[in-house]
This record gives structure tokens, C-alpha cells and sequence, in this order.
């Protein structure tokens, strides 16, 4: 275990020196906030859906984010990984008395550390944002309930990314898919535009991507006091809900909170698993 | 003397291609072992199976005693290597690099400290220990990547090509470290490189071409059997010199109005100068060098087998 913790601690620094990562690795999270605050943030009529304010809109907009975030920072955290094996750094702790497992574990345990911070970070500047524009604190409650969230919602992304990289060769190839992720994230997981105004089609990539659950989760959280004010029928809270992406609907059924948390964990323990068998097969 | 390194039968094989054939050889405890070779000659995957990185497809290996394959952990914990391609992190400083290094040895806290510095000291870095590696020179690199294999202090420590790519004086910076390491410390030092004038400075040399080995012994011992020591004349009419030559039949080259003659040792001469002295203007004795005994080595071999260029 000193191992991974090590071999973790050397990640974290090569991470948060290298400028160009980082901000590779909240590229998607940028496009968000740029997007909203130059054109998307102004085309929601606010009021004609009764009860949805401005401030409410905003904050759905840095729940997407934040999931999105959780996502993008975890793949950034395993460009680390690539690195060391385009440019051959992996034979020099290859040929360390050290087990491949454990550098395998300080890759992972690295790219969930830097999706917590991130991710934790992120949530702070959401805040920030929230605040400037008017808005209010959140609860101690919803805070507390949000950093919760995260765990899970890194855990299972950080693994889907972890499965994503290890298909990749080369610093560049990792590059290009980083970009490419940063920039349909937005989409897939219904943050540019609320997944009701989506196509059906496109509807069924958002539910079947399961980060999209993660910012299910994470709306749920934070609107949750605002939809506590709306003075409408359960009803049209639930039709609402579906809309804005705070729950996901199949057909009739509506899955719960802890359903999304089910698929997430599902997810991260099915792509783990993925992964590993990838690395497994190549090394043989 | 102990036997350090020892290698039985070494096969590898890329595909159909063989990389190495049936490589023996063993090193003594404490000496500078070089080897040899033009590119392609297969250095680079003994040393990548020495560093136990590569797995050999059959052969024995001990290295400080362990076998190869078997206790892999115990040989890499006595073993530093310097790869051909730098290894360390370009954004980290040189301290944060061999510290984190370190760390894989289960070195920590003050003893990895100071190891670190000492390791530093030896390769004269101990200036730039906060410098980031990305930022050295490459001689500075190069220095930076020996003694992150020196921090975990080996016994053995494998340089695959150090000196390719530095200039003149970095390589002189570099020999006079690996050379003090070894008189110091008592390292043993096995090093790949395709300069002869650097093999020279080895204990021992072993010359591999297409994957075998073609010539092996001290520098002065290849130098006597592959190199011949020259007698160079200046005539006073080449035309004459050369007729005169032929009629004797000593063998001769002629360039650029000198002439060459090769001898079987440099007391030949004598017995030459006093026959041809009527004929030359001047004359001088060359010794023959390591470059020639190695293009001697490898040269004839390269034209029998004729793909060389592919396997580059």
C-alpha cells in the first residue's frame, strides 16, 4: 500500500504542474460556463414555466458542470498514465522492485484524488458564481449532501475514464479524445440544453450514459430547495423534473435517486472491471 | 574475482528476426564492462534484459547473484539503470524526481533525503537539485538520469548509449563520472555504446554485431589483433616508389601522394625505412585505433550479411 500511496503522490504532482493537462482536463467544464453565461443562459424565458427563476437556472447549469467536471478531471488524471507509457517512463519503474498492481492502484487512486479536488474545487467556484449573480449560500445540508454525492460520482466516472484510456497509445490520440470528450460531454450528459427539448433519440443517449446519472443526482441535490418554493402541483414538478434532467424516465418508469446511485455504482464497478481485463490481456 | 553479471546462451527473438544468438559472457565484481556494437547489433535488448525489463526467450542470467526470471525484485534492487530515453518527469525538479523515485526502494524520509543529495553530489548536479529536469541541458540530463539510478545505491549500474546525442565535453563530464563511480565506489559498470573511443576506456570489451558476439577482450587486446599500425610515406616520385613496391610485393595503398603500408608490428618498419630510403621524402608510424579494430570487427560482416539496412 506505501506503494500506491507513493507512487500516487508522484501522479498528483506530475498533474498540477503540468498547466496544459489541466486546463485540457476542465476544458469541458469551461465550455459550460462560457456557453451559459454568453448564449444559453439568456434563451430559458424565465417565468413562463411558473417558478423557474434565473437563479434556479443557474444553479441547474453548475450541477451539469460539476458532473461534468468529475468526468473530464478523471481523464486528465490518466493522461499521466499514457505519458508514461508513450514516452517509455513506465520501463523505468517497470524495472523497480515494485508489483504492477500497485502502480495500476496509484494510477487509479491518483485520478480519484485529483477528481475530488477538482470536482471539489469546481463546486466552491459554482458557489462563487451562484453568489456574485445574486444568489444565495448553499445549506450546510446541501453541501454536505453534494461532497457526498462526489465520491460516487468519481468513484464510477473516474472508472469509466480509467476503461476509456486504456485503449489509448499515444499523447496525442489522448489529446484528441480529451478534446473530443470536453466537447460533447455538454450534450450527453444534457447540460447545454435540458434533455426534455432533446430529440428521442438523442434523450436515450443521454439516459444510457451513465455520467448523465451522476448530474441527475447532483440537480437533485442542489435544486432541491428551489423546487421546494415552486408553487405548483406534484405533478407538474415531477413533468418538470423530467425535463431539466433532476430525474430520468424510461418509458413509464421513473427511476429514483437511488436508482441513478445503483447505475452509477454499477457503472463503476463494470468498467473497472473492463479496464482491467483490457490491461490484463495486453500484458500477456 | 566474483563473477557479477554472468549470461548463459542468451536468445531473444523479435518475430523471426533474432536479436541475439546464443550471447555468453560474464562480468567481474567491480570493473567497467563495455559492449560494443554499431546499431541494430542488438545492445539495447541485452540491456533491456539485464535491467529486467525484457524477457529473454531462453539463456540464463544472474546478475549480483540472483537468476533472471526468477528473483527479479532481489536483482532490482542491487541493479541502476540509465535508459536511452530520459525517464524522469520534465515538469518535476531533479529532487522531487529522485526523491519520488527513491520512494520505489522503500527509501524515505531522512535516509531517501540523503541519498538523494549524495546521489546529486556524485554527479555534480547538486546545484540544480531545484531546477526542473525538463529544463537541463542534455548533458544535465543525462547526469540527472545516473543518479536516479544511483539513489537506491547499486552494485551494478547499466547505461545503455549515455553519451549519445552530448557534446564533446558533457561526454568527457560523463566518462570521468561513470569512471569515478567505478574507482570510488567500486561499481560495477556495464555500458553500451557505439563509440570506440569510449569502449577504450573499458576493463573489458565485448563486440556484438547482429546479435552475436564477433570479438571480446581488454581495449589494448582487440586493438593488437583487429588494428594494424601503419608506416606512411611521403615519396619523392610516387610512380617510382610504387613500381618499386610492387616488385618487392609488399603490399601498399596509395592516397593523396602518400603511401600506405600496414605492418604486422611497428619494429617492421625499420627493416622498410632502410630498404625504401633512397625513394621517400619522410615518413611516420601510425598505431592503429580502436575505430579501426572495430570497423575490422564489423565491417566484413556487415557485407557478407548485406541487411543491415533493414534491420536498422
Amino acid at each position: 500500500m506505501t506503494n500506491v500511496i507513493n507512487f500516487a503522490r508522484r501522479n498528483l504532482r506530475v498533474f498540477f504542474r503540468d498547466r496544459l493537462t489541466l486546463f485540457l482536463s476542465l476544458l469541458g467544464p469551461f465550455v459550460i460556463i462560457g456557453l451559459y453565461s454568453l448564449f444559453l443562459g439568456n434563451m430559458w424565458g424565465y417565468g413562463e414555466t411558473a417558478g423557474v427563476t434565473r437563479e434556479m437556472v443557474d444553479a441547474w447549469m453548475l450541477a451539469g458542470m460539476l458532473a461534468v467536471t468529475s468526468v473530464t478531471t478523471s481523464m486528465g488524471a490518466f493522461g499521466i498514465m499514457i505519458t508514461d507509457r508513450s514516452r517509455k517512463i513506465n520501463k523505468d519503474f517497470y524495472c523497480a522492485p515494485v508489483r504492477q498492481q500497485d502502480y495500476a492502484g496509484g494510477y487509479i487512486l491518483s485520478a480519484y484524488l485529483i477528481g475530488m479536488i477538482l470536482s471539489v474545487g469546481t463546486l466552491c467556484l459554482a458557489q462563487g458564481y451562484l453568489l456574485i449573480r445574486g444568489g444565495d449560500l448553499f445549506s450546510v445540508g446541501t453541501f454536505i449532501k453534494v461532497l457526498l454525492l462526489l465520491f460516487l460520482v468519481v468513484f464510477s466516472n473516474s472508472s469509466l475514464m480509467f476503461f476509456v484510456t486504456t485503449f489509448l497509445r499515444s499523447d496525442h490520440a489522448f489529446t484528441t479524445v480529451c478534446t473530443a470528450i470536453g466537447m460533447i460531454i455538454g450534450f450527453l450528459t444534457g447540460c447545454y440544453v435540458p434533455i426534455g427539448q432533446l430529440p428521442t433519440y438523442a434523450q436515450w443517449l443521454v439516459r444510457i450514459f451513465p455520467p448523465s446519472h451522476a448530474a441527475c443526482l447532483l440537480r437533485g441535490a442542489i435544486l432541491k430547495p428551489y423546487f421546494a418554493q415552486m408553487k405548483l402541483d406534484e405533478e407538474s414538478v415531477n413533468i418538470l423534473k423530467q425535463e431539466l434532467g433532476v430525474q430520468l424516465s424510461f418509458e413509464e418508469f421513473v427511476l429514483a435517486p437511488i436508482g441513478n446511485a445503483a447505475v452509477l455504482f454499477a457503472a463503476g464497478v463494470l468498467f473497472f472491471w473492463f479496464a482491467g481485463r483490457v490491461l490484463s490481456r495486453k500484458q500477456r | 574475482m566474483k563473477q557479477i553479471i554472468e549470461v548463459r546462451g542468451l536468445e531473444k527473438k523479435y518475430g523471426t528476426l533474432a536479436a541475439l544468438r546464443n550471447v555468453s559472457f560474464s562480468v567481474e565484481e567491480g570493473k567497467l564492462f563495455a559492449l560494443l556494437g554499431p546499431d541494430g547489433a542488438g545492445k539495447s535488448t541485452t540491456m533491456d534484459i539485464l535491467s529486467t525489463y525484457l524477457k529473454p526467450d531462453a539463456g540464463e542470467v544472474y546478475l549480483a547473484g540472483y537468476p533472471l526470471g526468477r528473483e527479479d525484485n532481489e536483482i532490482r534492487k542491487r541493479i541502476g539503470t540509465v535508459f536511452q530515453e530520459g525517464v524522469l518527469d520534465a515538469g518535476l525538479t531533479v529532487e522531487e524526481n529522485l526523491r519520488y523515485r527513491g520512494a520505489l526502494y522503500g527509501l524515505q524520509g531522512g535516509i531517501l533525503q540523503k541519498t538523494v543529495k549524495s546521489a546529486l553530489l556524485v554527479v555534480g548536479l547538486e546545484d540544480m537539485a531545484k531546477r526542473r529536469y525538463g529544463q537541463l541541458s542534455g548533458g544535465q540530463k543525462r547526469r540527472c538520469d545516473i543518479a536516479r539510478a544511483l539513489v537506491h545505491t547499486p552494485q551494478i549500474l547499466l547505461l545503455d548509449e549515455p553519451t549519445t546525442g552530448l557534446d564533446p565535453q558533457s561526454r568527457q563530464h560523463l566518462w570521468n563520472t561513470i569512471k569515478k563511480l567505478q574507482s570510488l565506489a567500486g561499481m560495477t559498470v556495464f555500458v553500451t555504446t557505439h563509440y570506440m573511443e569510449e569502449a577504450r576506456e573499458a576493463d573489458h570489451v565485448l563486440v556484438l554485431d547482429h546479435g552475436e558476439i564477433v570479438a571480446h577482450g581488454t581495449p589494448q587486446e582487440l586493438q593488437r589483433h583487429y588494428a594494424h599500425d601503419w608506416l606512411m610515406l611521403v615519396p619523392k616520385d610516387a610512380a617510382a616508389l610504387q613500381e618499386k613496391l610492387r616488385r618487392e610485393e609488399i603490399p601498399f595503398q596509395s592516397e593523396k601522394g602518400t603511401v600506405r603500408i600496414a605492418l604486422k608490428d611497428s619494429m617492421e618498419a625499420i627493416a622498410l625505412l632502410q630498404r625504401l630510403s633512397s625513394d621517400i621524402h619522410s615518413f611516420q608510424v601510425v598505431t592503429g585505433t580502436m575505430e579501426e579494430a572495430f570497423l575490422a570487427i564489423v565491417k566484413p560482416r556487415k557485407e557478407e550479411g548485406g541487411n543491415c539496412d533493414k534491420r536498422n
